[in-house]
């Protein structure tokens, strides 16, 4: 095969060459290089993580947003739990009679007339835990 | 010029990478540029992967314990910087809307830093058909006239199984160039 003879061949590369000098410059252009990505190393880990942060920051602040946005509690008058109930039972659990006889007295709240009647003997026990029952 | 145990004594010292690291350069700089050349034929890709051989050489000079010669490693490092090239570029054209497959001939041609005859052209065409390993390994043998134990620590592959290899990349190159005729 005459190819395959390497006496055919034009120069010693199979007719490959290179620029003047390439050789001369070449350790040069090595040590840019080298340079170079030496000193993007901590660009590149950025441009790494930048959509990383960039979602993060997107979920802070989605967050955020929700907080200040968000619709406040409505308490429900109706519901055995809610706040309101809890608030006035406490209220009058921890009062003690003097000082509910006070606020009655302040806020001129009217009571039942039964409620001021002498005539005690009269009232069932049903009648009485019905009156007494704030 | 320096040998190679010259500068793995100069590699002990670690004050001495930079002037190590020159030397190998110096060494090595022509053998790993036309081992590239002649794989990925265009002057531009094989400065690419010359220069990325040796950065690489210089990120991992401090690993280097000596299992292997400095020839072996270099080499090594080369032809793998080589290969993942190829397979890089043909992944970028795999989805490529434009028709990049020019004949061959015509690159070559006008490439001003070919000035082989028109038998080199056809052989050169006839290589580039080979799958890649194929063609490292016709390359090294035909045009670096490596020994098959050399090739086999580089390549980490049986000397058994490289010297079929080459005998059948001759054939194939024999065959497609009877062919063209």
């Amino acid at each position: 095969m005459k190819a395959l003879n390497k006496e055919n061949l034009t120069n010693q590369q199979a007719g490959f060459s290179t620029p003047a000098n390439y050789f001369e410059s070449f350790e040069g252009r090595v040590q840019s290089q080298i340079e170079f990505s030496s000193k993007n190393k901590s660009q590149r880990l950025l441009v790494y993580l930048k959509p990383w942060l960039a979602l993060a920051g997107m979920f802070v602040f989605v967050g955020l947003l929700y907080q200040f946005l968000r619709p406040q509690e409505v308490v429900l008058l109706g519901a055995s739990e809610s706040s309101f109930e809890v608030y006035y039972s406490e209220f009058y659990i921890n009062q003690s009679d003097e000082e509910l006889m006070n606020y009655v007295a302040e806020e001129g709240i009217e009571l039942e007339s039964s409620l001021t009647t002498n005539n005690y003997e009269d009232l069932t026990i049903d009648e009485i835990d019905e009156l007494t029952n704030f | 010029m320096s040998t190679d145990q010259d500068i793995l004594d100069l590699l002990k010292q670690p004050e001495s990478k930079e002037r190590c690291f020159n030397m190998l350069m110096l060494r090595y700089k022509e053998r790993v540029y036309w081992h590239a050349r002649k794989m990925v034929v265009s002057h531009e890709d094989a400065d690419d992967v010359a220069q990325n051989t040796f950065v690489k050489v210089w990120r991992y000079l401090d690993d280097f314990r000596g299992d292997s010669s400095l020839f072996t490693w270099i080499y090594r490092i080369a032809s793998n910087e080589t290969l993942t090239f190829i397979a890089s570029r043909q992944r970028k054209y795999a989805f490529a809307l434009n028709d990049l497959s020019y004949p061959f001939e015509d690159v070559l041609k006008a490439d001003p830093y070919f000035e082989g005859s028109d038998l080199e052209i056809k052989l050169h065409k006839s290589i580039m058909k080979l799958p890649e390993k194929q063609r490292l390994v016709f390359n090294m043998r035909y045009f670096e006239e490596m020994k098959f134990k050399q090739m086999s620590e580089i390549l980490d592959t049986s000397v058994g199984a490289l010297k079929a290899s080459y005998h059948l990349a001759s054939k194939k190159i024999k065959d497609e160039m009877k062919a063209s005729d």
